[in-house]
């Protein structure tokens, strides 16, 4: 094996620069030129054929430490092998990843409830609040935050909250506070029936059957701004809560209004609109992936290694300027 | 509306500009007194970047590490100072020029980017900010010295190889290999650390550790620039002018990464 040509393929260190130069050319070429190289077949035969190299090498370096260090323990000679091991524990934590890590986004509105997969089976994630945090002038936002209970199948719950930058984390799942917004309560009825809707930003709903229907457009304004002339909201926050409706066939707009919350409108043929109420929903993104941690313990060892690695060189330099200074001293002494 | 700390750095701007002169034509002109005039406009102008990231953090009531423009002024600062402490302690005027002129640079691009420093996004609160920025200032400031270094050694070594390098310039050629192979390792532990910070602080803010964000894979394509150059150095062949390229290049992608990647590509970085 060791003499087979492919080995010494794969332990030189310039094959493996020349590898290292190629990935970073396509890089380079996938990010100015827009053409999506990073994820190209090429790009993982490269990734692989670099990962096997890059293993043969961490195996002979360790070689080499372990002989360096047979009769005396010897730290500097670890630093290197350490460094290599660290990016192989980082490729390993992503196939880890790539197998067995998910991530689900979803968008809850407050009081509601969603299924989560955590490490012990399905959980259920119940979004109990969401507050948005502004800044003195009332317009900037500072923070998100969802306050969640996640309950797992044997009943055992935990109280959690999620903002931005500060994610909750619950039998291995790790929920990310990402997005939020306004979802609105309508309900249609008729003398003879009635139904409701829990939408978010503009929806349209056809009224009748067949190919040019009388539809609903509805879309709510938590800030509507009663003196410009289109349909604005004056900031993000719920001061002036409206829904806006609008009656349409075809191109042709029949009629439109905006109703406060619990107001009711007559559309037409008896159909009447309510707007039963409003609330924010959270857009959180619930990731399960054991592969992380492995990825940050790599990350560890790199680093550690690399300062062990590069420690000793400047130890080493140091010393031999006050070696020269010395003799310098001592000649000048003479 | 011009800001005190525009005014500053404008001046900081003039100073570093006239240091990186005395301390060039000193190569030339050999007046004793030169490097004493650039080594006085080098405290200067790094005196007045303090003043300039001093005012800013007053005007933004926290530490100037959001923007580029707030990074360009801190950077061209430490650039400035580590000019200052390497021209006391080991005289290479020629480098400490190439520096100085790197800071120019840097506070010249500033006055293009300067921004009101608003309040920090939801997305930047994080402890990992001040951390990740950090460690960006000190390895970037490393790799501009072996950027210095690289382009003073290309201008006066003669000679392909360290062998075929002149009697009486190789104790310089010595010198300037070392100089800026300690700078590299400085820089590629810190850009190590940099983007160690940065997907740590991306897992738990975006969930996802690497998403190839433009940043992200230029920092990697630096990254990658230094590991080559390190392992090659250990190759007699590599060492000499060969380093130099890669450290050149290595700081083009470093600026590259900085301005180019914030402002041609967008994506999450684009916080400028």
């Amino acid at each position: 094996m060791k003499n087979s040509k492919i080995y010494k393929y794969l332990i030189s260190i310039r094959f493996a620069m020349s590898l290292l130069a190629v990935i970073a050319v396509l890089c380079v070429i996938d990010t100015v030129f827009h053409v999506n190289l990073i994820r190209s077949p090429l790009m993982y035969v490269l990734g692989t054929v670099f990962a096997l190299s890059l293993i043969v090498c961490t195996v002979s370096r360790v070689q080499w430490a372990a002989a360096k260090s047979k009769k005396k323990f010897q730290l500097y000679a670890w630093g290197s092998p350490i460094l290599h091991v660290g990016l192989i524990v980082v490729l390993l934590g992503g196939i880890i990843s790539f197998l067995v890590g998910r991530q689900t986004y979803y968008e809850i509105p407050v009081g509601e409830t969603a299924q989560v997969a955590g490490r012990s089976g399905t959980l259920e994630m119940k979004i109990d609040d969401f507050r948005v945090e502004y800044y003195e002038d009332g317009v900037t936002p500072r923070q998100y935050y969802t306050d969640l209970t996640l309950t797992k199948r044997d009943g055992e719950s935990a109280s959690l909250n999620a903002f931005v930058n500060g994610p909750a984390r619950y039998d291995g799942l790790t929920i990310i506070q990402q997005s939020y917004g306004w979802s609105f309560l309508v309900t249609l009825s008729t003398p003879y029936n009635s139904r409701s809707f829990d939408l978010k930003a503009e929806e349209w709903i056809p009224l009748e059957d067949g190919e040019d229907p009388v539809r609903l457009g509805v879309s709510f304004y938590p800030d509507y701004d009663e003196d410009a002339g289109v349909p604005d909201t004056t900031s993000d926050r719920a001061d002036n809560p409206r829904l806006l409706w609008v009656l349409t066939k075809g191109e042709e707009a029949l009629d439109m209004n905006v109703l406060k919350e619990g107001e009711e409108a007559d559309l037409y043929n008896g159909i009447r609109l309510t707007f039963d109420g409003y609330r924010y929903y959270t857009g959180l993104q619930a990731k399960y992936d054991p592969g992380v941690k492995v990825i940050f313990a790599g990350f560890f060892l790199v680093f550690a290694g690399l300062v062990i690695r590069y420690a000793f060189v400047m130890k080493q330099e140091i010393e031999e300027e006050k070696g020269k200074r010395e003799t310098e001293k001592k000649k000048g002494r003479k | 509306m011009v800001t005190i700390v525009e005014t500053v750095s404008y001046y900081g701007f003039l100073v570093t500009i006239m240091g990186a002169a005395a301390y060039l034509l000193q190569t030339w002109l050999k007046r004793d007194w030169l490097p004493k005039i650039g080594l006085l406009l080098n405290a200067a102008g790094a005196l007045l970047m303090l003043v300039a990231v001093i005012g800013r953090t007053r005007q933004v009531g926290r530490l100037p590490l959001n923007s580029v423009y707030e990074y360009l002024l801190v950077l061209s600062f430490a650039v400035l100072v580590a000019a200052f402490a390497i021209a006391l302690k080991w005289k290479p005027y020629l480098v400490v020029g190439v520096m100085l002129a790197v800071a120019a640079v840097l506070i010249g691009v500033s006055f293009g980017k300067t921004d009101l420093g608003g309040p920090l996004l939801p997305a930047l609160q994080s402890n990992w900010r001040v951390s990740h920025v950090l460690t960006a200032i000190i390895s970037y400031t490393a790799f501009a010295v072996a950027f210095g270094v690289g382009v003073v050694y290309l201008i006066i070594i003669p000679g392909k190889t360290p062998e075929e390098v002149p009697a009486e310039k190789k104790e310089r050629a010595v010198f300037l290999e070392k100089l800026m192979f300690n700078s590299v390792v400085v820089g590629f532990i810190f850009l190590t650390l940099l983007i160690i910070t940065g997907a740590v602080w991306a897992e738990e803010a975006w969930g996802s550790w690497w998403t190839w964000d433009p940043k992200e894979t230029w920092a990697l394509v630096t990254w990658i620039i230094y590991a080559i150059y390190l392992h090659l150095r250990l190759r007699p062949a590599w060492r000499g002018k060969k380093g130099c390229y890669l450290s050149i290049l290595g700081f083009v992608a470093v600026l590259f990464t900085l301005l180019g990647v914030t402002y041609i590509f967008g994506g999450l970085h684009s916080y400028g």
